[in-house]
């Protein structure tokens, strides 16, 4: 009722509908929505014609979407989990064409489920083992698996972690906490080390993360975690050491 | 039922349960990608839009309280927020680009929660085809096409005054249509 935003009663009334079906300039919107949470005859029929504009939804015709997509949805569910990073970088991959970047609350799921087309098929099959590990099913007493503590070096004194190897799935968690902060620019990069040569398996810049590595210790000696350039890392390892821990407990 | 199903799933992802985002997918997105694809003509831009909308309901399902509406009405308004926005950034109105498409909904009574949580695709489809031609018309410019009532009425030579009308009208009528449609007009009333 009150006109200070130039707008009264009956003129609020007369655009709820437009209003409901988001059909307003950004102008007029701010307007009604301002003029609401005063007005109980007004939240009254706009919730009716919400409910309305809400049931059209349900006049479309179902569709089938690409196969893909419902293991693509499981995989950023996943890989939002706390911690749960795939073993890979994100990185450097192509932008997706058809849907330019819209600011949204979580940025890093489009590019964890856009950018993976290469790692498609292992990262999920990853990111499905680490999120079956996550749950109230334990998986260790499920799934044949094997722990041993990650051995940190004098550059990372209040790391700690471990490492598991679900031997039915061929995958390596690594499992990673309280790792010193880096300075900007700079990642953690994984390495897988087997006999001499270092293979780089990963990149992550958090303290703590917990990353699924594609790999059968049987066919390792090693692996380590350096300091190095973000956001991709080196071809080899050439930063300080802060975790390097033999595999030979666990088959390697 | 559904409506007790969804709760549960509701619930399990509130829990992190990627398992019920994923149930929940397989329940409603097909749907969810027939509004996209509707929209946006494009099945790339369509699920992108579908799976950022399972995400909203993933990272927001703590939010969403499920006695006040329901979860399929919640999901597929993001999907329709969302795809409208796509729309628009085809170039019409870069204005338009900072509405919330998932401003938590005001006050839907109960009751109402209760028709929406329940009702069929063909109960709606009835409800719409006995809108008055220009009404519906008019709605599903605004809805379908992501028209705004300015547009709608330039699009249409009618003015905008009757447009406004139109739509708030053919709203409500459409509401009274799937009251009484579903049997719960009495308790509607007596709310």
């Amino acid at each position: 009722m009150a006109p200070e935003n130039g707008y009264d009663h009956d003129e609020v009334q007369s655009l709820l509908g437009a209003y409901a079906l988001d059909a307003l300039p950004e102008t007029e919107r701010a307007r009604v929505a301002e003029h609401l949470p005063g007005c109980a005859a007004c939240r009254a029929e706009l919730a009716e014609l919400t409910g309305a504009v809400d049931a059209l939804a349900l006049t479309v015709a179902e569709r089938d979407p690409s196969p893909e997509l419902r293991e693509r949805l499981r995989l950023a569910a996943v890989a939002s989990l706390d911690g749960a990073a795939p073993g890979t970088p994100l990185a450097g991959a192509a932008p997706v064409p058809d849907a330019p970047p819209r600011p949204t609350a979580q940025p890093n799921i489009r590019l964890v489920a856009n950018r993976f087309a290469p790692w498609a098929i292992a990262a999920v099959f990853l990111l499905f083992a680490l999120g079956m590990l996550g749950w109230n099913v334990s998986l260790r007493q499920q799934v044949s698996a094997a722990s041993v503590a990650l051995q940190t070096t004098s550059a990372a004194p209040a790391a700690r972690g471990e490492l598991t190897y679900l031997k039915g799935r061929q995958v390596l968690i690594l499992d990673v906490r309280d790792l010193p902060a880096l300075a900007p620019g700079e990642v953690y990069q994984v390495w897988l080390i087997q006999g001499s040569t270092p293979i780089p398996s990963g990149v992550f810049a958090a303290s703590s993360a917990r990353l699924a590595l594609a790999a059968d210790p049987a066919n390792y000696q090693a692996v380590a975690i350096t300091v190095e350039p973000g956001p991709l890392g080196n071809s080899t390892p050439q930063g300080d050491k802060v975790v390097v821990t033999p595999l030979t407990a666990l088959g390697g | 039922m559904a409506e007790a199903a969804d709760v549960e799933l509701l619930h399990a992802i509130s829990r992190r349960d990627p398992d019920a985002l994923v149930a929940l997918y397989d329940r409603y997105g097909r749907l969810a990608f027939g509004l996209a694809y509707r929209i946006l003509g494009d099945p790339a831009t369509a699920e992108e839009v579908v799976q950022d909308a399972f995400m909203r309901v993933w990272q927001r399902a703590d939010s969403f309280d499920a006695e006040r509406g329901s979860l399929r009405a919640w999901l597929l308004s993001i999907v329709h927020h969302r795809a409208i926005d796509q729309v628009r950034k085809r170039g019409i109105h870069p204005e338009d680009e900072a509405l919330d498409p998932i401003a938590p909904r005001l006050g839907v009574s109960d009751v109402w929660g209760d028709v929406l949580a329940t009702l069929e695709a063909e109960q709606v489809r009835r409800a719409v085809a006995e809108l008055p031609g220009e009404q519906r018309q008019a709605i599903e410019l605004a809805y379908f096409g992501g028209l705004t009532h300015s547009e709608i009425a330039q699009q249409t030579g009618i003015p905008l005054g009757t447009i406004k009308s139109r739509l708030r009208l053919g709203l409500r009528r459409l509401q009274q249509l799937l009251v009484a449609d579903t049997g719960q007009a009495e308790k509607i009333s007596g709310t």
